[in-house]
């Protein structure tokens, strides 16, 4: 007993109290314990570090040691404890008061806490601390049971964030296939996808619950999940905050449909602004002549006014087109979207003739090769995805080319795939453009006039019809090939006629 | 004094706009040499062309009548280069003024907050504007 700056000497005064001591760090995991300690719990000094209890302890007890362990961490303050249960290692329950007392570093920060438990001897004292035990207990079971109940992602935490109890929509929404999670830490398991600790840690100590609308949780190998997170402190009967309960509430679909209409918004002012000023852009142009014009006629110079007079005209037909196009666009969602029996070929046909004085006049040899009959498909839509690329087949027709080739193909590939190709020898476009030439307002060329709303319209009027158009070449040839999913039967009875 | 512009450029993908801009300009006589690019990319590379065989022709141009919806580059993105290019290259004294059919605030603010540019006008361009482009960015007439 004479070197009192040996830490034997010390453990050996610790070793020979009567009392339970120990030592627990700020997560409530046990770093040391006497001998009497470490008897009572069957285990070496060495066993005990980093375990919060030993199995035998019943899991309610332990939130009530984490409970009062996160009372002292938060307050930095001693507590007293007159009774609480205490298993051995053997599963009896004796009962002791308890002190227990922060330890802090050199900075004055609590990083542990001593607790010195006596037991009782005191029999009414004994059955009192039983009593409480069994409400202790009834309350967590409740509180369990409505948790595991929850009819969406909740989880009941302790201060020190270990399970208590969860729903079983938590693992679901969490992609959680693993292990049990009682008495797991929540850091362990999900700290890395949905951060959480320093939340839960403000509301344990503002007391105060905490909404966050739409988080997002990134899932291995899933597409993320968005939930409204709520976090609320929950206490024990006698006011202290025993931990949290974490709701999530999936909202994913919901975020996903407020996204692509925040999209289609977006789409929508663009659209505006486009066509306005599309529209406006023709009238301008001719004001512009007619400026040209009064003063051309007001000094008698009649040179310029013809031509001029005719680029107006241009620039009116180019507005009516707009118009056209823009009235098209706004029936493209609404039109009927009942199929009807089409025959491809006579459709074909009357495109042709639809478009035969701009075939005239652009010396263009348009043929067609339609090996299927009659489809059902929603007309409408097919007829006017057509015309916009035949019409820009003619339109983007290479002058320099002796012979002006537009050449559309229609068959049917399996029993329900309508796949129809218009390809040309024009101008084409970029390789650059391909990903773009669908988007609004794309305009393929400046040197030819076009809304920029053609092949847009074509790729909405084929969504509708759960189809698809894809540039197969852009160069040399210019291939479009639209694919539309037809009724089997109604191609298959049509075809065989 | 008469005040005139030497090289004038107009970049406008519409070729009527350009048209009504290269008569309204040629005809109040202050404006010696019009052209015409029809997107910035364009107007980029000609600049550069003139800027390549100094001395033939008066460049770079001393006025920029600049659209804004234009494809390929529109006027925007031809500022953003143009400065670009400038910074590298050394900078001209050249105004840019927006002629564009947009009258929308956020277009206009946008348009006045990039580099080069002095006015907005919405189209189509006037004789007076044009005569009012030659009072502020000419230079004083040496044949008058």
């Amino acid at each position: 007993m004479s070197r009192r700056d040996d830490d034997s000497w010390y453990r050996r005064i610790l070793d020979s109290m009567s009392d339970y001591v120990f030592v627990k760090d700020t997560r409530s995991r046990l770093l040391w314990g006497n001998q009497q300690f470490c008897s009572y719990y069957g285990m070496t000094p060495e066993e005990l570090v980093d375990i919060v209890d030993p199995p035998t302890t019943d899991p309610d007890d332990v939130v009530h040691y984490v409970k009062d362990d996160y009372h002292v961490f938060v307050e930095g303050k001693p507590l007293f404890i007159p009774r609480e249960p205490f298993t051995d290692h053997e599963g009896t329950v004796r009962h002791v008061s308890t002190a227990k007392s922060p330890i802090r570093d050199a900075d004055d920060r609590v990083v542990g806490l001593v607790g010195v438990a006596r037991l009782l001897t005191d029999e009414d004292e004994v059955a009192t601390s039983r009593q409480e035990r069994q409400r202790w207990k009834e309350q967590m079971s409740e509180l369990r049971t409505l948790v595991y109940d929850l009819p969406l992602a909740a989880a009941m935490f302790d201060s020190q964030l270990r399970f208590l109890a969860y729903s079983q929509e938590w693992p679901r929404l969490l992609g959680h296939d693993g292990a049990a999670l009682t008495s797991e830490f929540y850091s362990d398991a999900f700290e890395r996808i949905l951060p959480l600790r320093a939340r839960c840690q403000a509301a344990l100590e503002r007391r105060e619950p905490m909404s966050i609308p739409a988080v997002s949780i990134e899932l291995a190998n899933r597409p993320a999940v968005h939930a409204n997170l709520e976090i609320r402190p929950w206490s024990t009967p006698a006011g202290r905050v025993g931990g949290v309960i974490v709701l999530l509430q999936d909202v994913t679909e919901l975020y996903s449909a407020n996204e692509s209409l925040r999209r289609l918004n977006d789409e929508l002012l663009q659209f505006n602004y486009r066509v306005s000023h599309d529209l406006l852009a023709p009238l301008k142009t001719v004001l512009g002549y007619l400026h040209l014009c009064e003063e051309d006629l007001e000094e008698g110079n009649l040179d310029d006014v013809r031509s001029f007079h005719g680029k107006m005209r241009v620039n009116l037909e180019r507005l009516g087109g707009l118009v056209e196009d823009v009235l098209n666009l706004a029936r493209a969602d609404t039109v009927s979207t009942a199929r009807s029996p089409v025959n491809i070929a006579a459709l074909v046909a009357e495109i042709q003739e639809k478009f035969a004085e701009s075939i005239a006049s652009a010396s263009v040899q348009v043929t067609a090769r339609v090996d299927v009959g009659t489809v059902a498909i929603e007309r409408v839509r097919l007829q006017q995805s057509l015309e916009n690329l035949v019409a820009n087949a003619i339109k983007y027709h290479n002058p320099a080319q002796s012979l002006r080739r537009v050449e559309i193909e229609a068959r049917l590939e399996q029993p329900s795939l309508l796949v129809i190709t218009v390809s040309d020898n024009g101008l084409g476009f970029d390789e650059e453009q391909r990903d773009t030439i669908f988007d609004l307002f794309m305009r393929g060329t400046s040197t030819h006039s076009g809304s920029g709303l053609g092949l847009y319209l074509v790729k909405k009027h084929l969504a509708q019809m759960q189809g698809t158009i894809e540039v197969l070449s852009c160069r040399d040839d210019t291939v479009f090939q639209l694919r539309v999913p037809v009724p089997p039967s109604a191609a298959g009875r049509e075809e065989s006629e | 004094m008469t005040k005139v512009v030497d090289f004038l450029l107009v970049v406008d993908d519409s070729e009527f706009d350009a048209d009504i801009a290269r008569h309204v300009l040629m005809r109040t006589g202050r404006f010696k040499r019009v052209v015409v690019a029809s997107n910035g990319r364009e107007a980029l590379a000609l600049i550069d062309e003139c800027t390549a065989t100094e001395g033939q022709e008066p460049c770079p141009p001393q006025v920029i009548l600049l659209d804004i919806n234009m494809p390929l580059m529109n006027g925007f993105e031809f500022l953003d280069h143009y400065q670009d290019r400038n910074a590298q290259q050394g900078e001209p004294s050249v105004v840019v003024v927006m002629l564009t059919s947009s009258s929308y605030k956020e277009d206009r603010e946008r348009a006045m907050a990039k580099p080069y540019v002095r006015d907005y006008f919405v189209k189509p361009l006037t004789k007076q504007r044009a005569i009012d482009l030659a009072e502020r960015f000419g230079k004083p007439s040496s044949e008058a």
